[in-house]
């Protein structure tokens, strides 16, 4: 029992370590050697004899805690979970390398759990659930291994029946809580005593695949690419064909050959904008609409709200109680910063077919001449680009229209340029190296590299930073948009149809998430969908939960008296389990049954190691009903016949 | 049964549990957090009702504990019937006088069985078991339930017994009396025969009259307040020799019993036959267990003959008993 309490202990340690892998908030040259002395601490423990390896080991941990802590007080609050979560796995290897038979594990167990919760705030995605799966039964396995040492005693043989026991246990606790989590009504916006002032961000030097609201190419680096819900979309009206999987959160139209930010205050004249309704509502007069969503914005710390080009109409949900907006000229809706109100907000949005160019301008006052924020700046263009632009152009008519020519250049990017992540091997470090095509880049070098060829050509366009998904969630009419969805593209002013999104980025980006045919990808998808309904779970879905809970049985009834067959399918594991029990209690000589069942019927206490006849003496002596004492006497004489004979 | 209550681990997982929840509080509404706080929550009350779960329905005794040795481990065994639920973790306790709480555990149990242990050696004396019950911490160790059981009134740890050569050494008298006393002659003889009737002690069977005669045969003894062994025990000495005489006393007792002999022995406040027919053996070494030194001056043990070896041997002047 010692050594499976000892392997439980390991196996603890490893699922926290993996809790910590999937946070990415420690690089394998913290991991590796902590993997390597949780898995080699049965062969170490016993090495705690030598005094000079008890040096070694406690002048190890006190030099890597020197790191950590030199770490944290550099990086401040923002990495204080990140860094506390390496201490703490830090620590569960210290201390499982160093508790010995007759030491008490009780802050392993404490610091595991703590490790498991401080994850839940740093990864949310599907790696998160199967972890917890294999943690929860072994905290179970490991605690009862644990009393049971403790009781002491002999448990030769019991190691099988103790595993049993412990996994059901932990079934049972987790199937509770999942009934718990769905019943138990609560406030799910409910702000804490500290708001927001602890921010999760990734580790230093590491990027993060997310939205932003400024575009610097040539940024270098691991990339962390997480699958955090940010935001829902539940169709409420119309049909996903009507919802565009492009959500604009800014645009960027001012660039100076490295970074593209917002030149805050220029439009193009004719621009449409957001007129408020009242009761945080802003529309755009004259659209008609298609299709409603009801968006979720899940981050609570996002400064903008994210719309389609399509988007004629948003009404925040609760007359604007998520907190202020400020629609800008460009279509996009700024989110200020408030304090430690942040909240995760919800908002309805009306949309207006693909393709009658939502974003409209006003043909009779689209510019002539294109305006100077929309403009590549001078001399900063790399000579590159030029090239490029003519190369392409030699093969389209000179009367070619905007669309036709837009077209061909997005073509030629997407079609002749390799997708690379940042930090990848290959991948671009400036806007001439992508351009030259000796170099792959992401999403933002191929909305760059378009912007900046169609502004050659004197096309009026801007670079846009939101989301892209694909993830469709069929049955519930639910779009998930993750971190990972991050994206950029480019939004061209069409003389007739007004702004339009054009997306240069070739397709299997990953970006969009969409799910494969297989059968393998179409678990995972199952999977992803059910852990976010669990990550993305609110009062609504509470709701439907617990109303298809209360409905499931007059469901049932109605399932079974359509298919009674279904019915009999049922019960046939019940009836299983009742002949396996009928047989085993076969196994009994009927004389025993029958004595047991006289015996049970006197209602007094059989104390260990009293025989039949024994207890018969005893029930003589008192006034018990002359009928069972008789059938006592008689089943007692039959248990001696056949038990002597 | 009384209700479960926190075991020392269980009261840090309280801690633990209140600054989770108050974290939980601090921070803005997470689902994965209220998550694993429900899952905490669960696990707690789940492990309150399992560990009142796998103690109810439990009976069980600690039967009477043959007197044993100073100094040597005490075996003792607690009967339990588990039912038909496999029972975790049970540990039996036997709190005893000026001793304090000794513990015998089981990891799994199911129907009757015993779980099995050893008190640690004990010095000479009659410890009363002032309570006996059954815990369980089992599943999860966070709470601690027990239930009293029947138990004996005392564990009964009588002297040493001396080695043999110590024991014709020790008391000149004592040598013959052993040479005599264990020679089988004498006290209970077998008088006559007769048919067997159930309840008869199978150790009284005459084989041989059986085989000639086909069925049971039993033996029949006869004898009374005869001199057996007989020892005074004067209890007005030090205690270094009271201890002596005790241990060599024992020694006497346990021969007897193994030879199912008698022995007779006056001391003061105490006089009794013991052996087969008499009084128990036990009852003996019960009286060895608490005997206690008299000063100088104390009454003087019943009378006996001055055939009758004495303990602690007197010394005869200037010279070694």
């Amino acid at each position: 029992m010692r050594v499976l309490f000892r392997l439980l202990l390991v196996a603890l340690v490893l699922a926290d370590l993996g809790f910590v892998y999937i946070t990415e908030a420690a690089s394998w040259i913290w991991l590796g050697p902590l993997l390597l002395l949780t898995v080699a601490s049965p062969l170490l423990l016993p090495l705690r004899r030598h005094l000079s390896y008890r040096l070694l080991w406690n002048g190890s941990v006190l030099a890597a805690f020197t790191i950590l802590v030199q770490h944290a007080s550099r990086a401040g609050v923002a990495y204080l979970l990140e860094d506390g979560l390496l201490l703490a796995a830090l620590c569960q290897v210290h201390l499982l390398n160093n508790i010995g038979p007759d030491q008490k594990p009780d802050l392993l167990f404490f610091n595991s759990f703590l490790i498991a919760v401080v994850t839940s705030y740093l990864s949310l995605d599907l790696m998160y659930s199967v972890l917890f799966l294999v943690y929860a039964p072994l905290l179970v396995l490991a605690l009862q291994v644990y009393a049971l040492l403790r009781s002491g005693g002999e448990g030769r043989g019991s190691t099988g029946r103790v595993l049993r026991d412990g996994l059901v246990r932990a079934a049972a606790a987790v199937g509770i809580t999942m009934l718990v989590f769905l019943y138990l009504p609560r406030d799910f916006h409910r702000k804490g005593l500290l708001g927001d002032r602890i921010r999760f961000r990734p580790p230093a030097g590491m990027l993060e695949a997310d939205f932003t609201e400024e575009v610097t190419l040539g940024r270098s680096g691991p990339m962390r690419v997480s699958d955090r819900v940010v935001l829902t979309v539940r169709l409420l009206s119309g049909t996903p064909a009507d919802v565009p999987g492009y959500f604009r959160g800014a645009t960027l139209d001012f660039f100076d050959g490295r970074h593209w930010r917002y030149a805050r205050g220029t439009s193009v004249p004719g621009d449409e904008r957001w007129v408020p309704a009242g009761d945080g509502t802003f529309a755009r007069p004259g659209h008609r609409g298609a299709a409603r969503i009801r968006v979720e914005l899940l981050d609570p710390h996002a400064t903008r709200l994210f719309l389609p080009l399509s988007a004629v109409r948003f009404a925040l949900e609760g007359g604007g109680r998520g907190g202020r907006v400020a629609p800008l000229p460009d279509l996009t809706v700024y989110r200020p910063r408030s304090g430690l109100d942040r909240q995760s907000v919800s908002y309805t949005a009306t949309l207006s077919r693909p393709g009658r160019a939502a974003g409209r301008t006003r043909r009779s006052r689209v510019p002539r001449r294109v305006p100077a924020h929309l403009r590549n700046p001078a001399g900063k263009v790399p000579p590159a680009a030029r090239s490029l632009a003519e190369r392409i152009a030699r093969d389209l008519p000179a009367d070619a229209p905007q669309r036709v020519v837009v077209e061909a250049f997005r073509s030629f990017l997407s079609r002749r340029y390799r997708y690379l992540l940042p930090g990848q091997e290959g991948s671009a470090r400036d806007l001439g190296e992508f351009l030259r095509g000796g170099a792959g880049g992401h999403c933002e070098y191929f909305a760059t590299a378009l912007a900046v060829l169609l502004r050659i050509r004197g096309i009026p366009c801007r670079l846009v930073t939101g989301y892209r998904s694909e993830e469709w969630d069929a049955a519930n009419r639910v779009l998930a948009i993750r971190a990972r969805h991050a994206h950029a593209w480019v939004e061209v002013l069409d003389p007739d149809a007004g702004w339009m999104t054009v997306d240069p980025t070739p397709p299997g980006d990953g970006a969009a998430g969409a799910a494969g045919e297989g059968i393998l990808a179409r678990l995972g998808a199952l999977l992803n969908r059910t852990w976010n309904e669990v990550t993305g779970f609110d009062e609504k879905a509470r709701r439907r939960a617990v109303a298809w809970l209360a409905a499931l049985p007059s469901r049932v009834g109605a399932g079974i008296g359509r298919r009674p067959w279904l019915l009999l399918l049922a019960l046939l594991p019940a009836g299983g389990l009742w002949l396996r029990r009928t047989l085993r209690r076969r196994r009994v000589p009927p004389e025993v049954r029958a004595w047991l069942a006289a015996a049970g019927s006197l209602g007094l206490e059989r104390p260990p190691g009293e025989t039949p006849r024994a207890f018969l003496a005893r029930a003589r002596r008192r006034a018990l009903p002359p009928k069972r004492l008789r059938r006592l006497e008689e089943t007692t004489a039959a248990h001696e016949a056949a038990r002597y004979r | 049964m009384r209700p479960p209550l926190p075991t020392g681990l269980g009261v840090k997982a309280l801690l633990f549990y209140g600054v989770l929840g108050g974290a939980f509080l601090a921070a803005p509404y997470s689902n994965l957090y209220f998550l694993l706080l429900a899952f905490l929550t669960v696990l707690g009350v789940l492990g309150y009702f399992w560990t009142w779960r796998n103690l109810a329905g439990v009976t069980g005794r600690i039967p009477d504990i043959e007197p044993h040795p100073a100094g040597a481990p005490v075996p003792w065994r607690v009967e339990v019937r588990a039912g038909r639920r496999a029972r975790f973790g049970l540990r039996a306790r036997m709190v005893l006088s000026g001793h304090g709480p000794v513990y015998a555990a089981a990891q799994v149990l199911e129907g009757s069985s015993a779980i099995r242990g050893a008190l640690p050696p004990l010095p000479r004396g009659v410890y009363r078991v002032e309570r006996a019950d059954l815990g369980s911490n089992s599943p999860l160790g966070l709470f601690g339930v027990r239930r009293g059981i029947p138990g004996p009134d005392a564990v009964v740890v009588y002297p040493s017994p001396a080695a043999a050569p110590e024991l014709r050494r020790g008391a000149a008298g004592l040598a013959d009396l052993l040479g005599n006393g264990f020679s089988g002659e004498g006290f209970l003889q077998p008088s006559s025969l007769r048919e067997y009737r159930p309840g008869d002690d199978p150790r009284r069977i005459h084989h041989k009259a059986s085989a000639r005669r086909g069925a049971f045969v039993i033996k029949e003894f006869e004898g009374g307040a005869g001199n057996g062994i007989e020892v005074v025990l004067d209890r007005r000495t030090d205690p270094a020799s009271l201890e002596h005489a005790l241990s060599l006393l024992a020694a006497v007792a346990l021969a007897a019993r193994e030879g199912k002999e008698v022995v007779e022995l006056k001391s003061q406040g105490f006089a009794g036959t013991f052996g087969p027919g008499h009084r128990p053996f036990r009852e003996l070494l019960t009286f060895l267990a608490a005997a206690e030194p008299l000063p100088a001056g104390g009454p003087a043990p019943p009378p006996a003959s001055p055939a009758v070896p004495r303990l602690p041997a007197r010394r005869p002047a200037g010279g070694r008993p």
